[in-house]
């Protein structure tokens, strides 16, 4: 007789299970604080630092998987860099790292980014994940008071064949970490509430710090964070520098504490 | 007629005030500290919106006025309230001195003042021959304009390093690296010379008025209008100062 590893339980209990924790959780992400597209570098750590203030923080990403292209670094080498001081960010949160030379540290990226999950998870954010962002909730003055979902493979499918209306998401404020594609933003410029420069060629000097400089609000209610702030404001296009993500992450989060008064 | 030296605290400027008052004999030189809290704004927020506007989004068309989003207001507000710099955005000179120059009470706007304002912007001139900005270090006229950011940006570091920089691509990472090994050859971010550099941009601006006359062809001369870096730091801590002429000149300040 062989003795079983596992308890008995039925299927019809894993189901229950999985809608009721899900429903309970959805029904309370229904109103966040903030809600953070984009479950990238940037969006971890913004989230991070929410959900650690006690900000209800819901972060929205279109994968089934959190991290965007952290795990990696260049030629699909999983070594990433990241320059001083972003290297403190990986410090705190227990990512070992290694002096390469001045002012440059490196990293293993799936342990980076693993991390960066698990803090952002211990801090208390809850996650929808395969979900794509559709639009915005605007209050009066065309403020951001949120985002209108669907489930991401329904973006996949013909028109002529689905017909599955989205639901919304309501928040204080919408932090857009979508990286080049803007997606938040782009449902603003869609109604002509706002405009996009694109990307500008200017000068690579300093253009890591221009991105974390212009990461913050660009329009009432949405903070811009991350590679979409460079579509925003025209910004020298950047090689994949994680450090600047961190940073800007981090500073998304500082401006909204800020305007939530916290 | 007086010199006056505006200069936020993040630009270090002392040794160019102390070496501006011992060539300035005959003219008195003063440092009035940040420019934006000698003449403040009436209204910040209508002053952030006309630096917004002035933003050159595109380097190779004629200057047009931005059409400025919430972001970008907020940007300038920040920039203004010195919170951050103003890294990665290039700005229009003339429009820049433009509105530096309205901020000035009328009763202030003599000839006989002489008003240099450093700044950390970068600013540049749209050129009618090849169709196109360039940045710069210097904006002659009233006020004088000089760019901290345009010491390192505007003159061309040498050839090598954009040919390197073309082979590494525009990784910030790989520029780092490009710089390491021109490093010594051109004036960079938080160098040490720049101050140096600065005086003679300085005294650029006080020829200008004062004897309406600003560059000099001579190459070591420190009112040569360096297109190169070399050429910058070749004309600023070569011996002699000046030219020929332009030390004669100097004596009569």
């Amino acid at each position: 007789m062989v003795i079983p590893m596992f308890d008995k339980v039925d299927e019809k209990d894993v189901t229950r299970a999985i809608m009721e924790s899900f429903s309970k959780e959805f029904q309370e992400s229904a109103e966040s604080d903030v809600i953070i597209v984009g479950g990238g570098p940037s969006g971890l750590m913004a989230a991070k630092e929410l959900a650690s203030r006690g900000v209800k923080t819901l972060l929205i990403e279109r994968n089934n998987y959190l991290g965007g292209g952290f795990w990696i670094g260049g030629y699909l080498m999983n070594k990433v860099t990241v320059r001083v001081p972003a290297h403190k960010i990986l410090e705190e949160i227990g990512v070992p790292l290694q002096k390469y030379s001045s002012g440059l540290y490196v990293t293993s990226g799936p342990h980076a980014c693993s991390k960066l999950i698990a803090a952002a998870c211990d801090a208390g954010t809850k996650i929808l994940s395969m979900t794509r962002v559709d639009d915005v909730v605007l209050r009066e003055n065309n403020r951001v008071a949120g985002v209108v979902v669907n489930w991401t493979p329904i973006s996949a499918l013909p028109r002529e064949i689905t017909c599955v209306d989205p639901v919304a998401l309501e928040s204080k404020l919408v932090i857009d970490g979508t990286g080049h594609d803007a997606e938040v933003v782009q449902a603003l410029v869609r109604r002509g509430l706002m405009k996009i420069k694109g990307y500008g060629a200017m000068w690579v000097e300093k253009s890591e710090d221009a991105v974390v400089e212009h990461t913050g609000e660009a329009h009432p209610g949405l903070i811009v964070m991350g590679m979409a702030v460079s579509t925003v404001y025209g910004l020298p296009r950047m090689g994949p520098t994680f450090g600047a993500m961190l940073l800007s992450g981090k500073r998304a989060a500082e401006i909204a504490l800020d305007l939530l008064g916290k | 007629m007086r010199v006056i030296l505006y200069a936020k605290p993040t630009i270090k400027v002392s040794e160019v005030v102390e070496y501006l008052s011992k060539k300035i004999k005959q003219h008195c030189v003063e440092f009035a500290g940040d420019f934006l809290e000698k003449y403040p704004p009436s209204n910040i927020d209508r002053l952030s919106h006309e630096i917004a506007r002035i933003r050159v989004l595109n380097p190779n068309k004629e200057f047009e006025y931005n059409d400025v989003t919430y972001g970008e207001i907020q940007f300038e507000k920040k920039v203004l309230e010195r919170k951050i710099s103003p890294h990665g955005i290039l700005y229009d000179g003339f429009m820049l001195q433009y509105i530096y120059r309205e901020l000035i009470p009328l009763d202030k706007r003599s000839l006989e003042q002489v008003h240099i304002i450093f700044t950390d912007r970068l600013f540049g001139t749209f050129d009618e021959v090849d169709r196109r900005y360039h940045s710069r270090v210097i904006l002659l006229g009233y006020p004088s304009l000089i760019s901290t950011t345009g010491i390192v940006e505007a003159p061309a570091k040498p050839r090598e390093f954009y040919i390197q920089k073309i082979l590494l691509g525009h990784d910030p990472l790989a520029y780092e690296e490009i710089k390491e090994q021109f490093r010594g050859r051109f004036i960079d971010h938080g160098d040490p010379r720049m101050e140096e550099v600065l005086k003679g941009y300085a005294m650029q601006a006080v020829f200008y008025q004062v004897f309406n006359e600003a560059f000099c062809d001579n190459k070591i001369c420190r009112l040569y209008n360096s297109h190169w870096q070399e050429e910058v730091i070749n004309s600023q801590f070569t011996e002699p100062e000046f030219c020929k002429k332009h030390r004669q000149m100097a004596k009569s300040l």
